[in-house]
């Protein structure tokens, strides 16, 4: 066995311009498969970690029927209690109330349908990001009655501007039809129509005051340290408190639920793909290397070197390269990766302030976990091993005494 | 001369011939395959928008856009109709709709609601829209019955046969009110419309609204997406002078486009590496059968061959391969997505339950479109031509000595 790898390993070497080209291939393959999925994940990640400190936080807390019913009367009864164990856990980093209410927004030109969240002003600071999306006026003041704040989008749907009045109706705890007048103070954007156009916030205690005679909420956004506690921290929330539902961000959101699935399966429909191509590469050099050794493998056999033998070592030959390839590969890529995540990819050179548009940083850290990592090793191995059965095949069908006299 | 010594010289090793070709074959399948799976995820991205969403084509009153208000309405009448049809052969569907934001309300619950007028024919033709029915029947134009989505009427607590109260603003801010038996109850695939859609058939919101004769847009669709600006352009020529204005789904939804464009720019950077890995594929098999022939060639040029004419000899017989590789190319390729494109691929697992939440299709569909088969097929034999220069440079450089050894 020990002979047949060193043949196998000289046998690679014999045409070292050939055995190059194979080898370029399988790294450069792997090296730019590894680097764009790793992209992927970093722009994935930025857009995720973009909508959790923006707006949706790691956990919100609700009455457990509130997110299907939506209805004004399912509040959450035990806030003090659920702040003081908020307050004494140290992965909290920090957490906001909001009061919240579907209803219909009106200009005197014309109406629609809007989900209305009442803040408290300072707490929504601390927890969320959400205030730097503000592009025109402040951020919900006390100078002015009723403020309220928009997207630019349903600004311009309402053809409303700063400094204008607008009418929110909705309901009150009693079931009661209720209206109260707002002062547009500050103009908002994300870049999401379905966000700008839809989501108008103002102050809970103004919210609180037309719906019910004390101040109420309906939900709790809470930041963590770190988004991979939050099922642990949002399980102790539901086992010691009673007649809420705390749920993590891939609960709340189907939307970057979907993000971080597509992302996953990105990565590895493009890997499958070069492994395909790479595969392909594979069998036609083997392929025609066995062709032109025909009368050296027609001697071997004749001077008696079994056929068993001859197809290990033509397919240790293909898994040599192959992972020859794969280890240089995948150890630049890592190289590569390790460097961007830490110092970050900036493209604002070559055209990131495109990115902005989309609705991303031109700063991408690109991210590949230890998963993907094997993932792509199992892969080539297989790749190779299968890309090798057809030539190894090819080799045994060799009849000696007719290859040795070609 | 050199054509036919050409042609004769790739016949004479069939073996290798072949598998020059079936890199190249298979590199542009390869490419066909991610392009086209790419191109119909939009095409269906684009059906599902335009389908239950915008229209392909929306005719509005000049006013509209900025104003999307009932006070900005249009005449639509059958004369309307004729006239549209009469302008482009190619259309095939007119949909008339009536859309408003208006507050409804069961016994105790209301929520906002977006009460569309439609006919419900010309919706069926678009979307099959029936076909979601989930209780009840769809009403007849006129007869004072809504259908509603499930979402909403959950909220509401109503179900069929329950009575419906609609509260808002009709044209000319005169009051709109109406009382509606619920006829039946509708799972509309978009979330978002799910929870909020009211329909009412066009003749009972006319009424409604004091709108008589008159509704907010008509969708347009064109028997195939490709010949949708040119029927846009026609409409546009044919009718701005009634103080109308057509817009295209492009402008409708121009985030829509700036996904798209961001999806394609990741196509692209994985396009490259697909190239790339497939251009070391060709160029191993290229370099071998270089390496194979070297012996012939010193030879050739010892007897007295021009180096000049045998490199063009050489190049030739390396086009020849290259476009016998892309033509093979294409005929697997059509065969291969004639296949996936009426056995489309089904997601599964997670995916499969994220899409359908998001109420697409959870199908991967391909497109199949020449121009795709033209970029591909041209972008490959540029690259097999560049690589297929290799063996002329070899011979231009062959030290005819050492060849004719070896």
């Amino acid at each position: 066995m020990k002979m047949l790898l060193q043949i196998s390993w000289r046998n690679v070497w014999r045409h070292p311009a050939r055995s190059g080209v194979l080898l370029g291939a399988i790294i450069a393959g792997l090296w730019a498969g590894i680097v764009v999925s790793g992209w992927t994940n970093g722009l994935i990640d930025q857009r995720i970690n973009r909508v959790i400190q923006e707006d949706l936080t790691h956990i919100q807390i609700h009455h457990p029927e509130f997110r299907t019913e939506r209805e004004p009367g399912m509040i959450i009864n035990n806030i003090e209690e659920i702040e003081s164990f908020l307050e004494s856990d140290e992965r909290v980093v920090g957490y906001t109330f909001r009061t919240k209410a579907d209803g219909i927004i009106q200009s005197p030109l014309t109406s629609s349908g809007v989900q209305i969240t009442g803040v408290l002003t300072d707490k929504e600071r601390e927890t969320t990001t959400f205030h730097e999306n503000l592009v025109l006026g402040d951020y919900l003041h006390n100078e002015i009655r009723n403020p309220i704040l928009m997207g630019r989008g349903l600004a311009e749907k309402l053809n409303v501007e700063i400094g204008n009045r607008v009418v929110l109706s909705f309901q009150d705890l009693d079931n009661q039809f209720t209206s109260g007048s707002f002062n547009i103070v500050g103009l908002y954007y994300t870049g999401q129509p379905s966000f700008d156009e839809f989501k108008v916030y103002v102050r809970a205690e103004d919210l609180s005051n037309l719906i019910s005679e004390e101040q109420i909420y309906h939900e709790v956004a809470i930041k963590l340290h770190n988004a991979d506690m939050s099922n642990q921290v949002a399980s102790e929330l539901n086992e010691n408190h009673t007649d809420i539902l705390a749920e993590t961000w891939t609960e709340l959101s189907p939307e970057l639920r979907y993000m971080t699935g597509s992302g996953d399966s990105y990565s590895f429909y493009v890997m499958v793909v070069i492994m395909f191509a790479l595969a392909f590469g594979i069998l036609n050099t083997m392929l025609m290397s066995i062709f032109e050794r025909m009368r050296e493998l027609g001697m071997l056999m004749a001077i008696g070197m079994g056929r068993s033998k001859i197809f290990i070592m033509i397919m240790t030959e293909s898994v040599i390269l192959t992972i020859t390839g794969a280890v240089a590969g995948m150890l630049l890529a890592y190289g590569t990766i390790n460097f961007f995540s830490e110092n970050g990819f900036d493209l604002s050179a070559v055209g990131g302030d495109t990115l902005k548009e989309w609705g991303y940083d031109a700063i991408v850290y690109p991210k590949v976990s230890s998963e993907e990592y094997i993932m792509i090793a199992v892969l080539v191995i297989f790749t190779a091993l299968i890309a090798a059965i057809y030539p190894a095949i090819k080799a045994l069908r060799i009849n000696p005494g007719e290859a040795v006299r070609e | 001369m050199y054509v036919k010594l050409a042609w004769r010289n790739i016949w004479r090793n069939k073996r290798r011939t072949w598998i020059t070709v079936s890199s190249i074959m298979f590199a542009v399948v390869c490419a066909l395959f991610i392009e086209s799976l790419e191109r119909g995820a939009h095409n269906q991205l684009i059906n599902n928008m335009t389908e239950y969403h915008t229209g392909h084509i929306q005719v509005q009153d000049s006013r509209y856009e900025d104003e999307p208000s009932l006070d900005n309405s249009m005449v639509y009448t059958d004369d309307l109709n004729l006239q549209i049809r009469e302008i482009d052969p190619r259309i095939s569907n007119i949909i008339p709709r009536i859309e408003t934001f208006m507050l409804a309300a069961g016994d105790e619950q209301s929520r906002p609601a977006m009460v569309l007028g439609i006919d419900l024919d010309a919706e069926n033709n678009l979307n099959e829209l029936e076909s979601r029915l989930t209780a009840g029947r769809f009403f007849e134009p006129g007869d004072g019955t809504v259908v509603m989505g499930k979402g909403l009427a959950d909220r509401l607590h109503l179900a069929v046969a329950d009575s419906l109260i609609l509260l808002g603003q009709g044209r000319y801010g005169m009051t709109a009110s109406g009382i509606y038996e619920i006829s039946g109850i509708i799972d509309h695939p978009l979330r978002e419309f799910n929870n909020q859609i009211v329909y009412i058939s066009i003749p009972d919101a006319q009424w409604l609204f004091s709108m008589e004769d008159r509704v907010t847009n008509i969708l347009i669709t064109p028997e195939a997406l490709r010949y949708n600006d040119e029927i846009s352009e026609n409409l546009k020529s044919e009718l701005s002078e009634n103080e109308l204005k057509i817009l295209t789904w492009q402008e409708m939804m121009p985030e829509l486009i700036e996904a798209l464009e961001f999806d394609r720019m990741s196509t692209r950077v994985f396009m490259g590496i697909l190239y790339v890995v497939i251009g070391f594929g060709i160029f191993g098999t290229i370099l071998t059968m270089t390496l194979e022939r070297l012996r012939e060639f010193g030879i050739l040029l010892s007897v007295g061959m021009y180096r000049w004419k045998l490199a063009i000899v050489v190049f030739i017989e390396t086009l020849f391969i290259s476009v016998l590789g892309i033509l093979t190319g294409f005929g697997l390729g059509m065969m291969v997505l004639g296949y996936f494109y009426f056995n489309p691929i089904q997601l599964s697992g997670d995916m499969l339950e994220l899409v359908e939440e998001m109420g697409f299709e959870a199908v991967m569909p391909v497109a199949i479109a020449p121009d795709i088969f033209l970029w591909q097929g041209s972008v490959i034999f540029f690259i097999a031509t560049v690589i297929c220069l290799y063996p002329s440079f070899k011979i231009a450089t062959l030290n005819i000595l050492n060849a004719s050894r070896s």
